[in-house]
Formats: C-alpha cells, sequence, structure tokens
C-alpha cells in the first residue's frame, strides 16, 4: 500500500500546555481514514499542521513524500481539503470562489469545474452569491473546492457538519468512491462516530493529545466484542442479586430498578453468573446483549464517559 | 511569479467584488466633481467684476460732483464719448491720465495741464491709441519727477505697444505683462539699490524669476502658461491649469480610501475565515502576502489616476481644454525653461501618492500584525489625519526638532518642496529617506507576522 500521509512524533505546545503529544501515524491510498476523539483531543490542530496552518514544535509531516514544511508548495500540491468550517467569500458566487481556487492551484481547467459542481450537487445555484447558501450548500461548496484539482489526499474536518441525513449519505459515497475507485487517500475527523463506523477503514482515536490506537474499524469491533461484552440482566430482586454480584467481585453498572448492566470477558462467566444468580433463588427475566458500537469502544479507551459523569 | 500575478488577480476579483469598493471609486469621481463646481462656481464670485458699478456713470457723477471735481469731471467725460467696457483701451487711458495730471509736477515744464489734457482728450475722443501713446511718451520723457530709469522703462514699454499695434487694454494680457514688467523691475532696481544687508533674497528672487518668464513669454507670444508651485500662489489663480493642478490638494481623500483597503485586505481574511482556505494552496505565504501589497499598491494608483483623468475632465468642462497644452515655465538659474504642465500636473500626483503609498503601507502592516481591521483601519485614519498636526505642534510650539523624525513629517513631499514645513533645512532627500525606513520597518512587520505566525 502507497503511503500518502506519513506523520511521526508531532508534537505541539500552546500556551506552555502539550496540544499534541508524539502523535504518528499514516494513511495510505485507497483508504478512508477516520481521525477520532472528542473536542478538545487536538483533531484540528493536528489537521492544521497537516495543512501547513500551524508552525510544527518538533516531529515531520510527510505528504506524497514530500516535507511540508521544507517542499511546502510540493506537499501542498497533494492535499485538499476543509479545515473548520466551510469558509467563502459570501459577496462571490460559487463559481467565482470555485474560480478563485482554480487559479491557485495547477491543471484545473473549467471543465473540471463543472464537472465538481456536478459531483456535489450545486449545479443549479452554483451562480448564485454564496450568502445566499445553507450551511450545507456552503459544505459543498469546500467539497469541491477540496477535490478540484484531483488531490492524492483529502483533508476533511468535521465534514458532515450541517448536512441533512441524505447530504451526510452522499458525501459518505463520495469518499468511499474516491478512496476506492481512484485511489485517493481520505482523512476524515469527527465526533459523530456512528457516522465514521460507516465510512471509514481505518480510525486513530485521539484523546488528550495522544493517539490511543490505530486499527481497522472492522477489528476494533470485533476485538471489543471478543474481550468483553456487555450483557443486561433483567432480575426481580435487584438488591439481593446486587448482594451477590459484591460477594463474587463483579462490578455491576447501568443499575436500575430491576435491571443492570455487567461487563463480561467470556462464556463462562455469563454461564456462572446465571448459576450465582439462580441458586439464590432470583429469577432471571431477562438476559440480553447489548449492541456494541464504535461509541462505546470510544468512550471506553478515551474515559470520555468517565469525564461526562 | 505566475503564482504571484494569480494571487493579484485573485485579490482584484475580491476587492471589485465588493460594494465598498465600488461606493469608494463612486467617491472618488464625486470628489473631483465636487472640486470642480466648486472651483468654477468660487472663480465666477472672484471675478465678479465692478462694471455694472464703475459704468454707472450718473451715479458715480453725482457721487464725485462737489467732493471731488477732477473725479466727477472724468466721469462726465467718459459717459461723453460712451464708454461701455472696462476693457476697452480709454477706459484705463481716461483714469491714468486723470491721476497723472492730478499729480503735483508739472507735467512737462512747457505746457499748462490743461493744454495736455486737451491733447490726451482729443486723442481719446478719436479713439486713437496710437496718438495717445505718443503723448503719452511725450509727457514721460519731461518728467523729471521719475528716475532715468524708469523713464526707460515706461518709455520702453510704451515703444513696444507702439511697434506691436497693441492698445493699451488691460484685456490685452502683453499690455498686463508690459505692465507688470514695468512695476517688477522698478521693485527690483529698488531692492538691488538698498544695502546688501538689508536686501530680501527671497523677493529679488521672485522678481527676477517672474521678470524672466514675462519678458520670456512675452517674445514667443504666450498668453497661458503654469508655473511650478512655490507654496503661495495656491487660490491665486482660476482656470483650467491652476485648477487642476491643486486638485492635489484633495489627494489626502484618497489616502483614507487606500487605508480602508490595505487596512482590510488580510484582515478580512482573519475575519471570515478564509484565510485557511487562502494558505492551504500550493503557494507559499510571502508570495501570497507580496500579491496581496502589489494588489494594494496598484488598488492605489488605480484610485489615483481614476482621480486624475476625472479632474483632467472635469476641469476641461468647466474652464475649457484649451489650455491644455499651454507649457510649464521654470526659472533655473535665470534661464526659463518650458515644460509640459500635464506632465507636470501629474508629477505631482506622484509625489502625492508618496504619502498615500506609506499609509497603506502602515494600514497593511497593522491589518498583518492584529488581525483586525477596524483597528488597521481606524489607526491608520486617526493618524493620518492627526499625524500632521501633532508634528507641527511638537516642531513648532515644542521646537522639538527631533520631530522631523516623525513619518508624518515627511509624507507630504507637496509641502516639503514648497517649504512649508516648520523645519529648517528639511529636505526631499532626507524626507525620502526618512519614509523608506519607516516603509521598511512596516513592511518587515507584516511579513513577520504574516509569514510566522500561526493560523489559529
Amino acid at each position: 500500500m502507497e503511503t500518502i500521509l506519513k506523520v511521526s512524533n508531532l508534537k505541539k505546545n500552546m500556551g506552555g500546555r502539550k496540544i499534541i503529544d508524539d502523535v504518528s501515524f499514516e494513511t495510505y491510498a485507497g483508504e478512508v481514514f477516520g481521525f477520532l476523539g472528542p473536542n478538545g483531543a487536538g483533531k484540528t490542530t493536528t489537521i492544521k499542521m497537516i495543512m501547513g496552518l500551524l508552525d510544527i514544535d518538533e516531529g515531520h509531516i510527510e505528504i506524497c513524500g514530500f516535507d511540508n514544511v521544507c517542499h511546502f508548495e510540493k506537499a501542498m500540491e497533494c492535499v485538499g481539503g476543509i479545515v473548520e468550517n466551510p469558509e467563502t467569500y459570501s459577496y462571490l458566487t460559487g463559481m467565482q470562489n470555485l474560480r478563485q481556487y482554480k487559479r491557485m492551484r495547477k491543471g484545473v481547467t473549467e471543465e473540471r469545474l463543472k464537472e465538481v459542481v456536478k459531483l456535489v450537487g450545486l449545479e443549479n445555484r452554483i451562480h448564485e452569491k454564496v450568502k445566499r447558501y445553507s450551511l450545507g450548500m456552503r459544505q459543498r461548496l469546500g467539497l469541491a473546492q477540496a477535490i478540484m484539482h484531483r488531490p492524492k489526499l483529502i483533508v476533511m474536518d468535521e465534514p458532515t457538519n450541517g448536512l441533512d441525513p441524505s447530504g451526510i449519505r452522499e458525501l459518505r459515497d463520495i469518499f468511499k468512491r474516491l478512496a476506492h475507485e481512484e485511489g485517493v487517500s481520505v482523512l476524515v475527523s469527527s465526533h459523530l462516530l456512528s457516522e465514521m463506523e460507516l465510512m471509514c477503514d481505518r480510525v486513530g482515536i485521539l484523546a488528550n493529545g495522544r493517539l490511543i490506537g490505530v486499527k481497522p474499524v472492522k477489528e476494533l469491533i470485533m476485538e471489543a466484542q471478543g474481550n468483553q461484552r456487555i450483557v443486561r440482566f433483567t432480575v426481580n430482586d435487584i438488591e439481593s442479586a446486587l448482594g451477590i454480584l459484591e460477594e463474587r467481585k463483579w462490578e455491576p453498572f447501568n443499575v436500575t430498578e430491576n435491571s443492570f448492566n455487567i461487563a463480561i470477558e467470556n462464556d463462562q462467566q455469563l454461564g456462572s453468573i446465571g448459576i450465582a444468580l439462580a441458586g439464590a433463588d432470583i429469577w432471571l427475566l431477562g438476559i440480553e446483549r447489548q449492541s456494541h458500537n464504535l461509541e462505546d469502544i470510544f468512550i471506553e479507551i478515551t474515559g470520555g464517559g468517565e469525564q461526562i459523569a | 511569479m505566475r503564482k504571484i500575478w494569480n494571487v493579484i488577480i485573485n485579490e482584484y476579483i475580491k476587492i471589485f467584488a465588493k460594494i465598498s469598493t465600488k461606493i469608494m471609486l463612486i467617491c472618488i469621481v464625486l470628489l473631483a466633481v465636487l472640486w470642480n463646481v466648486g472651483m468654477y462656481f468660487s472663480s465666477r464670485n472672484n471675478s465678479y467684476s465692478p462694471e455694472s458699478y464703475e459704468l454707472d456713470f450718473d451715479a458715480r457723477i453725482s457721487e464725485y460732483s462737489g467732493v471731488d471735481e477732477t473725479r466727477a469731471d472724468m466721469y462726465r467725460f467718459m459717459k461723453e464719448i460712451g464708454i461701455e467696457s472696462l476693457e476697452d483701451w480709454r477706459y484705463n487711458a481716461i483714469n491714468d491720465i486723470t491721476y497723472e495730471l492730478e499729480d503735483k509736477q508739472a507735467p512737462s515744464g512747457q505746457e499748462e495741464k490743461s493744454t495736455v489734457s486737451e491733447w490726451y482728450k482729443k486723442a481719446i475722443r478719436n479713439n486713437d491709441y496710437k496718438e495717445y501713446i505718443k503723448l503719452r511718451m511725450k509727457y514721460i520723457s519731461g518728467n523729471n519727477a521719475l528716475t532715468s530709469e524708469e523713464r526707460g522703462l515706461k518709455l520702453g514699454s510704451l515703444q513696444y505697444l507702439l511697434d506691436h499695434d497693441i492698445p493699451p487694454s488691460y484685456s490685452d494680457y502683453r499690455y498686463q505683462k508690459l505692465r507688470n514688467l514695468e512695476t517688477n523691475k522698478i521693485d527690483l532696481a529698488r531692492q538691488e539699490q538698498m544695502p546688501l544687508d538689508s536686501q530680501d533674497k527671497k523677493t529679488i528672487t521672485k522678481l527676477r524669476n517672474d521678470i524672466a518668464i514675462d519678458e520670456y513669454t512675452l517674445e514667443r507670444n504666450i498668453e497661458t502658461y503654469m508655473v511650478p508651485d512655490d507654496g503661495d500662489n495656491y487660490f491665486d489663480m482660476n482656470g483650467f491649469l491652476p485648477v487642476f493642478s491643486n486638485s492635489t490638494m484633495l489627494i489626502m481623500v484618497i489616502n483614507v480610501l487606500i487605508i480602508i483597503v490595505a487596512g482590510s485586505i488580510i484582515s478580512t481574511e482573519f475575519s471570515s475565515g478564509t484565510i485557511k482556505f487562502l494558505l492551504i494552496n500550493p503557494i507559499k505565504r510571502w508570495k501570497i502576502l507580496v500579491a496581496k501589497y502589489l494588489a494594494v499598491l496598484t488598488v492605489g494608483i488605480i484610485m489615483l489616476v481614476i482621480y486624475y483623468v476625472f479632474n483632467l475632465l472635469l476641469a476641461g468642462i468647466f474652464f475649457g481644454f484649451g489650455d491644455m497644452g499651454a507649457p510649464l515655465l521654470s526659472v533655473v538659474n535665470g534661464k526659463v525653461h518650458a515644460g509640459s504642465s500635464l506632465l507636470y500636473v501629474a508629477w505631482k500626483y506622484i509625489l502625492g501618492s508618496l504619502g498615500v503609498l506609506t499609509m497603506a503601507t502602515f494600514a497593511f502592516a497593522v491589518s498583518s500584525l492584529v488581525r483586525n481591521s477596524a483597528l488597521a483601519i481606524g489607526l491608520g485614519t486617526f493618524l493620518l489625519l492627526s499625524g500632521y498636526g501633532a508634528v507641527f505642534i511638537l516642531a513648532s510650539g515644542l521646537h522639538w526638532d527631533w520631530a522631523r523624525y516623525i513619518l508624518f513629517a515627511n509624507t507630504d513631499i507637496n509641502m516639503i518642496i514648497n517649504n512649508q514645513t516648520p523645519f529648517l533645512g528639511h529636505t526631499v532627500g532626507f524626507a525620502l529617506i526618512v519614509t523608506a525606513v519607516y516603509m521598511v520597518v512596516f513592511l518587515l512587520t507584516a511579513w513577520d507576522a504574516f509569514v510566522r505566525r500561526d493560523v489559529k
């Protein structure tokens, strides 16, 4: 697999605080890479360093083999993207906005502009002033801006912001097609994790400026399901049940007046809990496995749940 | 270079797509209209002619009869021969002889005043200015009250009138010039006779230059021409050239407009967030900065050109295009040099644009440094409006000579050329060097802030 983006040992301090602390990862041609993390984890800061908007304190970023500090122009020829919100010159039309970027990039023709406008579905409104665009339309315009010069790396910061469900679906399809059919490397950051689960091939999870792990989405979910499963027990006598759990040092959570969740490691443990409860004359009214998604894993890994609580 | 050029085109599109820029351009055109209309009406008021008053002979006669019989007689005579215009040579002639015959000195020694007066009147009645001039010459050559130089001068100019068939009327510019020459030469002679230490060098130079130009134009029959500003000829004259030339006084307004453009060109990218989309293109930041700076400068030049062209057209419409080809006459070491007036005004615009350039650079630097349009524009305009006043107070009120190193003491080159600065020995070269140093500081500040700082 061809490495498109290579981030090595990236560090950034702001106001005496480590915003990014030793982050390294790679993205490859033909994949959608998800960059996940709660607000303030350093997603946007990392993206801004990749796009050359922020100075790099330590470490290197290579895009298509070009260091983005020493060979800024060469590196930036390979990138397109949106950083934070899709900002536009509101007094220009959509097309005039796109032409601004066309002039600053290599090899973009008028035909190509028409093509990308059609691709993002703006052909009916492209000659209107951008000040009359909705956020979703500006997001589409930003996408057209990002892909017009056929970059090898597309970096999108929170791209689903302001899009309606069908827009999100279209965007997902566009990213997947670009990656899987045209061999582009797409880096997407988001906190909408369910969305990432559907869109990304691999995810990197960022918390407090550190990259906690990079894994294929499927592997991450399977791993989590393999090691730890959450099972919900519904019982008739919650107090006795909790007493037995305490005796055996099993830790329930999400306790209600007749149910509790418990994280189990294997089937044997599930069996033991059932026998223990039944042995104490407690009726098992229900045992159901909780569906486990990226969101749970994410909260488990980053400890986001604890922070919120 | 191609990249910088493309960014400049982008900047132009952004600048000229904005409504505010369109309004600014309209303001510049309105400014030119205002200047020319204003000067046109003020010229009509200034040249208010006393014709109706002076030519109302019955009223004048009743005013003077019994008070000043000589003057009353004069008006009676004018009424008798039927003078209808102040430009009639006889109007001047009658005034002149009345004044001269009132003089205590005997007119010529031999003839009685009344006889001389009759001869004059006869010539005037016959509308024969040559005869009148001859009589004047005869009278002057016998007038011992005049010095021999004065006599020579007066006779010389009268002879010139005779030789060139010029009636002694102020409606003929040559007559005006001859009279000017006479008085200037007499003044000059008087100045030169004074002891050296009480001579006024400036006045003497000015008299000599005026004489040189008058002689030059008389010799070549040049009626309209322009002389370089010397600091005190603002508003002296009306007509195409002075109005067009003095339109440079309002370049200050263009200064404010260019501050608005320069003060927002970087900071609006930050306030709208578009800077993040501008800087992720494969163009180094310094190239974008240079392109933006060049865009500001050229927009400034465009504004000045628009102002220049509209002033040229409007001055032509209001005052006539006839004087457009008039020469610029300047005196260097006693010799008169002829140049182009239009080019001279263009040069004044260029000198005026140095101030525009400096303030644009200042606002540009502030815009890059603080990334806030309002602050950049406000600070730029405030310093522009108060800067020179502050320098003037420091220099003239507090006598702080170092104030000459303040930027605003040096930005108005036209003023320094005209010797209107409060500092002694303030030269254009000095001003240019000081301004250049400030510009370098401003540009380095803009550079450092734009190229090196993070975009958060």
